[in-house]
């Protein structure tokens, strides 16, 4: 009980206040310091933000990259996270180390490095370029904790599962990731949300082009106007939570479908 | 050619052998039990028959068929582990009828499936159940119902009931048989409970350091043991570390007035295992008026040989009497 009144009361000074500040800033354009109650309500400053289109544009292609870099980390890490969790082989302590050498790289020495190669490549200024990057600051994370969620669940599960018939594939799928799930929910989540963030990656592999809400959020910041910036904020922070909810909706569906099959 | 034939099968970790040419040879319908003490190979062995531990070497045929090169989810053989290791996010039908679902058996007669072979195994109206809603005797009987369900041709046991309480065990090993033989199922029966292998199977195997030992009846395993740890495993007796044993069937007492060897026995621990007691004795040969012979026949005056055996190497079983002393001269 007393646990569960400290995580309510930090839930409510990290999270909720903070939010709901930013709901009425944004509703209250004039609501100056020194005011208790704001003088006047309104939806300007959200009208102004969702009617920009270089804002509608840019949660669409964010909202496109996030689900690409969420779904390639579950496709890759997957499988990585499987063989580092069961297979045993020699340098395999090597391999875990250099899985974890992009995080603590600074991010601008990596992109400016690859930057070259995407030139080369023709993916530079392009949204899949951009995509592709972000892999770097969050396949590491998945790894790391589907890899957590693997080591608990032990190889049993799949080796029942193939004796009985089932591929590789098979146990995969209905076996051995419904048992990981939540694993497979934090990695998606820290993959969104790490997604979200990036500024330094979407800006030198972008170029500019690639019109991410992190590039956009920095103008918006500047603004006078602190109902839009609020409003701006709030979207911001809402974005990942949308896009954890589209996931979790999939990742529901595609199970659902493998269940019924 | 047998039913099962299981030719040389060999198996190396690093430098040490596992399974050392394995021959087993079983006849359709029939179990074979494979007892060994811990770390033997015996799950090993399983393993390497259901495909899913490589073997380096030898064939396994079944019905004719070398399976050597097939996957494990090719082979007809399924395997049950020491855990239910039913899917905690399926119900006991689902669980049940997973073999069906992965060779894509429509989901309706997978149901009926399922709920036929939960019946089967007593288990009648259990199918919305989940494994946590299920004890462990209802789970290891769901994993069954899902082992027969795929009909396989080999069903392989991995001390199954290991993990239930000692009553529990015994009342699963005698419904298990009568289920394993009203569907005619040809099985392997790993274990290192001698009361349990000589009940499951039809035949008795021992495995030791990674050899079959011996093999057939259990009586026949009894009364003739061919190997100091078939003996110690499958029969009972005495013997030495030379090797030397006494199955305690041919062991008597009678009184006599030859020359003859007396030993004390002094109980120095007790305790429990397989389901026995048994007290650890130091034995003592006792400084006896009756005279010894050497070998040349000649009477040894006195004596002062005193059989010493470590503690842990003497058992002594309470129902059966002496079981097995292992000890040497000092």
């Amino acid at each position: 009980m007393k646990h569960k009144v400290i995580i309510g009361v930090f839930l409510l000074i990290f999270s909720v206040l903070p939010l709901l500040l930013l709901l009425l800033q944004s509703i209250a354009p004039g609501w100056g310091w020194g005011e208790l109650f704001p003088s006047a309500v309104s939806v300007q400053a959200w009208q102004t933000a969702l009617g920009d289109p270089a804002l509608r544009e840019a949660v669409a292609v964010t909202i496109m990259v996030i689900l690409f870099v969420a779904a390639g980390n579950v496709i890759l890490g997957v499988p990585a996270a499987k063989m580092l969790a069961y297979k045993h082989f020699r340098g395999k302590l090597w391999l875990d180390n250099l899985l974890f050498l992009p995080i603590l790289i600074p991010m601008t020495a990596v992109a400016m490095g690859i930057h070259f190669t995407f030139i080369r490549a023709g993916l530079a200024d392009t949204w899949l370029g951009t995509a592709l990057v972000l892999f770097i600051p969050t396949l590491p994370y998945t790894i790391r904790v589907l890899r957590a969620g693997f080591e608990r669940l032990g190889p049993e599960s799949e080796e029942q599962a193939k004796s009985l018939g089932s591929t590789t594939l098979q146990a995969l799928m209905f076996v051995q990731l419904p048992q990981i799930m939540p694993s497979l929910r934090s990695a998606v989540f820290l993959t969104v949300v790490i997604t979200a963030g990036q500024y330094i990656l979407p800006v030198i592999i972008g170029g500019g082009t690639v019109p991410m809400l992190s590039l956009l959020y920095f103008p918006y910041s500047n603004s006078a106007n602190e109902a839009v910036v609020s409003a701006l904020s709030l979207l911001f922070a809402l974005l990942p939570l949308v896009v954890i909810l589209l996931a979790e909706m999939v990742m529901r569906l595609v199970f659902a479908a493998a269940h019924r099959r | 050619m047998a039913y099962l034939e299981i030719q040389s099968l060999t198996k190396q970790y690093k430098n040490e052998i596992v399974l050392n040419k394995v021959d087993i040879k079983l006849e359709r319908g029939e179990t074979m039990s494979i007892l060994g003490r811990s770390g033997t190979g015996k799950t090993t062995l399983l393993r390497t028959i259901a495909g899913i531990v490589k073997e380096d070497d030898g064939d396994i045929f079944i019905n004719g068929e070398n399976v050597k090169e097939k996957p494990a989810e090719d082979r007809p053989v399924v395997m049950m582990f020491q855990k239910p290791l039913l899917f905690p996010h399926m119900n006991a039908a689902d669980n049940t009828a997973y073999g069906l679902k992965v060779k894509k058996v429509p989901s309706g007669k997978r149901r009926q499936e399922a709920e036929k072979f939960l019946e089967k195994v007593g288990l009648a109206g259990f199918g919305d159940k989940f494994p946590a809603e299920c004890s462990g005797g209802e789970q290891q009987r769901i994993s069954l119902a899902r082992a027969l369900i795929v009909k396989p041709k080999l069903l392989l046991m991995d001390e199954p009931f290991s993990h239930l309480d000692s009553e529990l065990r015994r009342s699963m090993r005698l419904w298990v048989k009568e289920v394993l033989k009203e569907e005619g199922v040809t099985a392997l029966f790993v274990t290192h409970d001698r009361e349990e292998a000589e009940q499951m199977g039809d035949k008795l195997a021992v495995l030791g350091d990674g050899e079959i030992l011996q093999s057939g009846l259990a009586e026949e395993l009894y009364r003739r043991p061919a190997h100091p740890i078939v003996a110690s495993l499958a029969s009972e007796g005495f013997f030495t570390k030379e090797g030397a044993f006494v199955p305690l069937a041919a062991m008597s007492t009678k009184e006599t007035t030859q020359p003859s060897r007396a030993f004390r026995a002094v109980i120095m621990e007790e305790r429990q295992a397989y389901g026995l007691r048994f007290y650890n004795y130091y034995l003592k040969e006792e400084e006896v008026v009756i005279a010894l012979q050497d070998e040349s026949g000649t009477a040894v005056p006195g004596n002062e040989t005193v059989l010493y055996a470590p503690a842990s190497s003497l058992l002594f079983s309470e129902h059966t009497g002496l079981l097995r002393a292992e000890g040497e001269k000092k």
